[in-house]
């Protein structure tokens, strides 16, 4: 099975980016760009589904080879800990333990710098996990045993970092097997079998991670919980897992512990179907096997119950967080590695934790644990204790004394340690949920859970739905791109030499679907009308023409059909349905020293924007800032929308018509073939009234030809009958006038669609902000106006200038300063001290009030 | 006591009239109250001389306060009588510079703020009318020659003519 070429296939699913398959380096814009676990969901194969928290994406396993689908776990307060947070990689690199872990062939591979926070002074006893490799493994058909692991980061000792390649190269497969250009073939090999398909990536998205904690448990509980015995230490992440072993992990399980630890709670416990305390009760069964837990209040919440598959990994457990054992077990002592002193994100790791399955060039495989590293920057430290600090627990910044990490699961109840400065303490609100926030110190005696003695202590209720957001704040609007509407008519772009072209066949279209020379066949004519046009008349098959300022982007050459009968015009087919338009302008400054004679009243605005008119602007929207109009233009129904645009942010919005509709004419076919049987057969009527009445008929030919030819067929000679009377005269008459009315036969004619007024393209095509500006004796006459300088300052010396400043009186500097209820007391002296009388007191209130004039400073 | 007497121009909202005011009697004028004195609006009475009727402005060592002079009025015996009201605000200058209060006009902000000012001579009947231009970036419209017809059809076939879509 190859194994990677899926892995590249999922991750480009994944990510939504494409995975080059070519040698081609991918550009910073591309990672910039790099969204890892963009999608909602994820299917592969139909194993595995990704349950979207935000933007946090979990997956999950199930007895090795099942995934575990429909968790609903978005209340988890990892949604909070882990939304829109991302890791800045420094630098990341692998190790690898077997077989040639001491290699120099493979230099960045063995050294197990399982280091994410460079800081001996700050563990953050913390993991983060990557669902990714895992998971993506696992869907992919590799068994517990096998835990293959997509490592995002590598890097060469060359510092190439062709990135992106690493998926390629394992989809190559053949490079894992052991030709040129291995992802580890680094050192020591010449230029061209360096290791060119390295991935490193400078960010990576918490989104495909998600963060567990490091927990403490106790396989065995003595006859106190201040001595337990079988320490472990678990993450929630092997929890998530579900595999066999998951129980074990059980959150309840891991608070039980700590609970103790936190609040003393003593008792004697049995290995199965305890009760601990009043407060506490967990059901133990075989092996720690919680199938149903309760702990005081938290009886009958379905949390992490297997059966119900219901997963609440991140529920606000209370306790505290463990430290990182999992380093010593898998990497090494802390003198061998010095990893000791460091806890961090791990990428992998632990025994159960998904290791790297690496071939290098001999086809041996290697397996080690990836390790990242996350740059020890103070801001770095902070945004990993905001992590911790979303699983509202205890975490401290000590690595040894009184908040060592150590004391957070040490023996003991003293309160000395939780109320130690390097201790902190994750904010839990009233609901139960945290935000990353935290307290530290004697601060933590303020939190909600410093003295949290049961789970039940949470106001988190998994059943409860989640709490509305908060108000996203956004400075800019967001335009979609209007794609094609399917519309059950066709539209064509046209020149006006074709419409004129076009106009011309509606007035003679029929007249090539009737043959001339011979009679009329109104049967067969309006056989070909239906069938052509699918209707009587072919203008009806015109639903609009319209005429746009604008050529009107089209691609190709068609010709025009109506209906299904193709006229033989060229135009092109219509390529969008809408279209932007930006008219830019710049920033918009104000013109009085942004005072208040910018804005309303005093100044107006108003926005003239083509082919929609003019609205009333607020200056106050606009000033200091960049005003845009974006026009959308609908070319099926010819309107326009103009959406103003202050700094991107949409303020206000006008409405109009771009196109001009032109009426379209033609002959109404079914008019005039509907006349012309009418009329000839009136006019055979007639000859027949006038046979029958003994009219010596004349051959009438000639005039049956003057129309449609001898249509009738009516044009043979009878003999003269006889004698005249009066019904022979008006059979005559009535003859003559049918004869006239077959000549006179008028053409009607059908008009589609109205003319609209074409007023507003003969303005202005581009939009113009039209400023009122006020006039005044302090306003210089000019287009755009300025201040009269020599008459403001006559103004402030005379009168000041309106301000609302909290200040003393003497801090405004120089000249006349008005203020407005002053804060005087009775100690208000002179300059021998003596103290103001209560009617001094008034006196200066009063003239503060009326105006202070202060002396001008000269220097 | 005594008291000076000043001559000054200073608008009477200063508070450091002295720094320009003229002192019109040499030496301090010496006087012993005879009757009450108000310190709000005391009246000293003094020696006449010409130049006295000059002042417009006087210090009371005594009271450490300034005064504004009222006019005088000249008794017997060459008496002047200089009824006073008190200037709190050189009185009390530096307690006035000190004062914390919410400034509403000011001269050294120099020019209109955002505050309106219903003081500032303006004429907002009367307006210059300006326009600024916001181009079409891509200058697309064309009325006069590059412009286009849209002919909406019933019908075709699929795949015939029409929509690219």
């Amino acid at each position: 099975m190859n194994v990677s070429t899926a892995w590249g296939a999922a991750f480009t699913e994944y990510s939504g980016i494409n995975v080059r398959t070519g040698a081609s380096d991918l550009t910073d814009t591309d990672f910039d760009n790099f969204p890892p676990f963009v999608r909602n969901s994820f299917d592969v194969a139909n194993e595995i589904q990704y349950v979207p928290i935000g933007d946090l994406y979990y997956a999950y396993l199930a007895n090795n080879d099942t995934i575990n689908l429909n968790m609903p776990i978005e209340r988890s307060i990892a949604y909070t800990a882990c939304k829109n947070m991302s890791i800045p990689i420094n630098r990341i690199w692998g190790y690898s333990r077997t077989p040639d872990s001491s290699s120099s062939q493979y230099p960045e591979l063995t050294d197990p710098t399982a280091i994410l926070l460079q800081s001996d002074t700050t563990p953050i006893p913390i993991m983060l996990m990557d669902t990714r490799g895992i998971a993506q493994a696992r869907a992919h058909g590799m068994s517990a045993s096998q835990h293959y692991f997509y490592n995002p980061f590598y890097r060469t000792s060359q510092g190439i970092y062709n990135k992106q390649q690493l998926f390629t190269q394992y989809a190559a497969n053949a490079n894992l097997s052991g030709t040129e250009g291995t992802p580890y073939d680094n050192t020591g090999r010449a230029a061209s079998n360096k290791n060119l398909f390295a991935a490193y990536y400078r960010d990576f998205g918490v989104r495909s991670m998600f963060l567990t904690i490091y927990v403490t448990y106790y396989t065995s509980i003595g006859s106190t919980t201040e001595t337990p015995s079988g320490v472990n230490n678990k993450s929630l992440y092997d929890y998530s897992q579900q595999t066999a072993e998951w129980k074990e992990q059980h959150p309840i399980c891991c608070a039980y512990a700590l609970v103790n630890r936190r609040t003393g709670i003593t008792g004697t416990y049995a290995a199965s179907d305890v009760n601990i305390t009043s407060d506490l009760t967990v059901n133990l069964k075989s092996n720690w096997s919680f199938s149903s837990v309760s702990i005081g209040d938290m009886i009958g919440q379905p949390i992490a119950n297997v059966d119900t598959e219901y997963l609440t990994p991140a529920l606000p457990i209370f306790g505290t967080m463990a430290p990182h054992h999992w380093i010593t077990s898998t990497v090494g002592t802390s003198a061998s590695g010095g990893v000791g002193q460091y806890v961090g994100i791990l990428i992998g790791g632990g025994t159960d934790s998904p290791i790297v399955h690496r071939q290098g060039k001999d086809g041996t495989q290697y397996k080690g644990t990836i390790w990242c590293e996350l740059e020890g920057t103070d801001e770095n430290i902070e945004l990993i204790r905001h992590w911790c600090a979303a699983y509202g627990l205890f975490f401290t910044d000590g690595a040894s004394g009184d908040a060592g990490y150590s004391q957070l699961y040490a023996a003991g109840n003293d309160e000395t340690r939780w109320t130690d400065e390097k201790m902190c303490l994750g904010v839990i609100d009233d609901e139960g949920f945290t935000d990353g926030t935290y307290t530290r110190g004697t601060g933590n005696e303020d939190a909600n859970n410093f003295d949290w003695k049961t789970v039940s202590e949470s106001k988190y209720d998994p059943i409860k739905p989640p709490p509305s957001p908060e108000n996203q704040y956004s400075t800019e609007t967001t335009f979609n791109s209007i794609g094609d509407v399917a519309t059950m008519t066709k539209r064509y772009v046209l020149t006006g030499a074709t419409v004129k072209l076009l106009a011309q066949q509606l007035w003679t279209i029929t007249e090539n679907m009737i043959n001339v020379g011979g009679n009329i066949d109104f049967s067969e004519l309006s056989n070909k009308l239906l069938d052509q046009f699918l209707t009587s008349n072919p203008i009806d098959c015109i639903v609009s023409l319209q005429r746009y300022p604008m050529e009107i982007p089209a691609v190709g050459d068609t010709t025009i059909v109506l209906g299904k009968y193709d006229t033989s015009l060229h135009a092109k087919p219509m390529e969008k349905t809408a279209y932007f338009y930006l008219f830019s302008g710049n920033t918009i400054n104000p013109k009085f020293g942004d005072s208040f004679l910018d804005y309303q009243p005093f100044t107006k605005m108003e926005l003239y924007v083509p082919f929609c008119g003019t609205i009333q602007i607020n200056p106050a929207d606009i000033l200091g800032r960049k005003l845009n109009v974006q026009l959308v233009v609908d070319f099926t129904t010819g309107t326009a929308t103009g959406f103003v645009m202050s700094d991107n942010l949409v303020i206000e919005t006008v409405n109009g018509n771009v196109a001009i509709d032109i009426p379209v004419t033609g002959i109404q076919q079914t008019t005039v073939a509907s006349n012309l049987y009418n009329a000839i057969a009136q006019r055979s009527n007639t000859y027949k009234q006038e046979d029958i009445t003994g009219w010596n008929r004349v051959s009438l030919g000639g005039a049956l030809e003057i129309f449609w030819g001898d249509a009738m067929g009516a044009s043979e000679t009878f003999g003269v009958k006889g004698k005249k009377t009066l019904q022979r005269e008006i059979a005559a008459t009535n003859r003559e006038k049918a004869d006239y009315d077959l000549t006179h036969q008028s053409a009607p004619v059908h008009i589609i669609g109205s003319a609209s007024p074409a007023g507003g393209w003969a303005i202005d095509l581009n939009c113009r902000l039209l400023i009122y500006y006020p006039t005044g004796d302090v306003i210089r006459d000019a287009n755009p106006p300025a201040w009269n300088n020599l008459q403001l300052a006559r103004y402030g010396h005379t009168t000041g200038f309106a301000c609302c400043v909290e200040k003393s009186i003497g801090e405004m500097g120089y000249g006349l300063v008005v203020g407005t209820a002053p804060r005087l007391d009775l100690m208000t002296t002179n300059t021998l001290h003596n103290p103001a009388t209560i009617e001094e007191l008034d006196m200066i209130r009063a003239a503060i009030e009326e105006g202070i004039i202060l002396p001008v400073v000269t220097e | 006591m005594t008291i000076n007497l000043y001559r000054t121009n200073a608008d009477p909202r200063e508070i450091n009239k002295i720094s320009n005011a003229v002192l019109i009697n040499p030496d301090p004028i010496v006087i012993k109250p005879t009757e009450l004195v108000n310190l709000a609006r005391p009246t000293f009475e003094i020696d006449y001389n010409s130049a006295y009727m000059t002042a417009n402005y006087c210090y009371c060592d005594e009271f450490d306060r300034y005064y504004y002079v009222l006019p005088p009025h000249l008794n017997t015996g060459k008496r002047l009588e200089i009824p006073c009201v008190i200037d709190v605000r050189q009185s009390f200058s530096s307690a006035i510079a000190a004062t914390e209060c919410t400034i509403i006009r000011a001269e050294s902000i120099a020019q209109p703020t955002k505050i309106q000012d219903t003081k500032l001579p303006i004429n907002p009947a009367s307006k210059i009318v300006t326009s600024i231009v916001l181009p079409e970036t891509s200058h697309t419209f064309d009325t006069d020659a590059n412009y286009s017809y849209l002919l909406t059809v019933v019908g075709g076939s699929p795949g015939v003519g029409g929509d690219t879509e």
